[in-house]
């Protein structure tokens, strides 16, 4: 008897085999296959112990990400799983044609886990992406350890009308927990730390246009450039805006 | 025309563009629709005061600086200087990567970012 893989299950399916088994109190990965997974795009554990692959745990094949140079089994968030080190120089995520397809620029939700290798991270002066979804200058969104010691910048751009947001003064050797929501709908972009919202949102008028054909986690491309330097973890993208409750129990492991 | 007038002017800024070391002379890059210009150099920290500027603008162009009015924000990449005249109509935008107070490795690594963001704006090749 042979059993398709749990990971390749869609998220119903798979709760129903581990109830199977004899039943698995909820982890984290089955919490985030468990907030709107009819808009989950795509879901990276990214627990990975070796391989070249990243999973995606939201079970479509074509979204699987592509690891290069990062270095697996690392200590993760917490929560039973471990992740990858990206040693600031050349390792980073390729997420492939089957996530650009699927993409949706005007309703989308980005969430991850992240963590810097150490404190001098935050002081190099050097800007780190951590996430990158991009078509153009006009439409893209990141989010980047910004040049400016200490913080964490968002941009969230589309149809050239740029959004950002940013969180000075960070030092933190912990794991953090970062996430945008975006709704050309509701005409809001959210930015969030820790579960919690940084200001008011900001107002979005611009519809999205293109397909993204640069889309990475933890480098701003494949050469690559300023490259995250430390851990990432359970990177989420739903094809709709999270609610802030949503978002705030992400951020719990 | 004022463009021109202005980025000959901003020319001036770099202190040492005579300098035997490359990295302390002035360097410039124009965004392909030549609406903006981006410049490197070692200047006078005193030059990068908006009343200093305000009243050079006022000069170059032979008005009253009083109707000149800066509104100052932050953004991503440093600080952005919006030169108005009227209020309210701009004329003139001048950042600062970084901001006022980067090191010059704060400065050059935002500048460096800002240009990875919006790489096809100002160069020719990917």
């Amino acid at each position: 008897m042979v059993f398709k893989s749990p990971l390749r299950m869609i998220p119903a399916r798979r709760q129903a085999f581990e109830k199977a088994l004899g039943g698995v109190k909820e982890t984290y990965i089955d919490k985030v296959l468990g907030i709107e997974p009819g808009s989950l795009m795509a879901y990276y554990p990214m627990n990975e112990d070796a391989g070249a692959v990243a999973d995606n745990a939201e079970g479509t094949a074509a979204r699987d990400g592509a690891y290069t140079g990062a270095t697996l089994g690392q200590p993760g968030i917490g929560d039973g799983n471990t992740c990858p080190l990206l040693d600031g120089s050349n390792d980073y995520v390729t997420l492939p044609a089957g996530f650009q397809s699927a993409w949706n620029g005007d309703e989308y939700t980005l969430a991850v886990w992240a963590r810097v290798y150490n404190v001098g991270v935050w002081t190099d002066s050097t800007a780190r992406f951590i996430v990158r979804v991009r078509v153009n200058s006009s439409n893209q969104v990141q989010i980047t350890r910004s040049a400016t010691n200490g913080r964490l910048a968002f941009l969230c751009e589309s149809g050239n009308e740029p959004l950002t947001r940013s969180i000075d003064g960070l030092s933190t050797t912990d794991f953090f927990h970062i996430a945008i929501t975006n709704s050309l709908t509701d005409g809001q972009v959210r930015y969030y730390y820790n579960g919690a919202e940084v200001g008011a949102p900001s107002v979005r008028t611009q519809a999205w246009v293109g397909v993204p054909g640069t889309t990475y986690i933890g480098a701003a491309d494949n050469t690559p450039t300023s490259p995250w330097y430390g851990y990432i973890a359970h990177s989420g993208f739903w094809t709709t805006a999270l609610t802030p409750a949503q978002i705030a129990n992400l951020a719990v492991v | 025309m004022q463009r021109v007038t202005l980025v000959d002017w901003f020319r001036d800024f770099g202190r040492e563009d005579d300098s035997p070391y490359p990295n302390r002379r002035m360097h410039t890059r124009v965004r392909l629709d030549s609406e903006a210009v981006i410049f490197e150099a070692v200047v006078n920290e005193d030059w990068l005061d908006n009343d200093f500027i305000s009243a050079k603008l006022a000069d170059i162009f032979d008005v009253d600086p009083v109707t000149i009015t800066v509104v100052v924000s932050q953004n991503i990449y440093g600080t952005m200087g919006d030169f108005q005249r009227p209020a309210g109509t701009s004329r003139m935008r001048l950042g600062i990567f970084g901001g006022t107070n980067a090191t010059v490795e704060e400065s050059r690594s935002s500048c460096v970012a800002y240009l990875i963001t919006y790489n096809e704006l100002w160069e020719n090749e990917p």
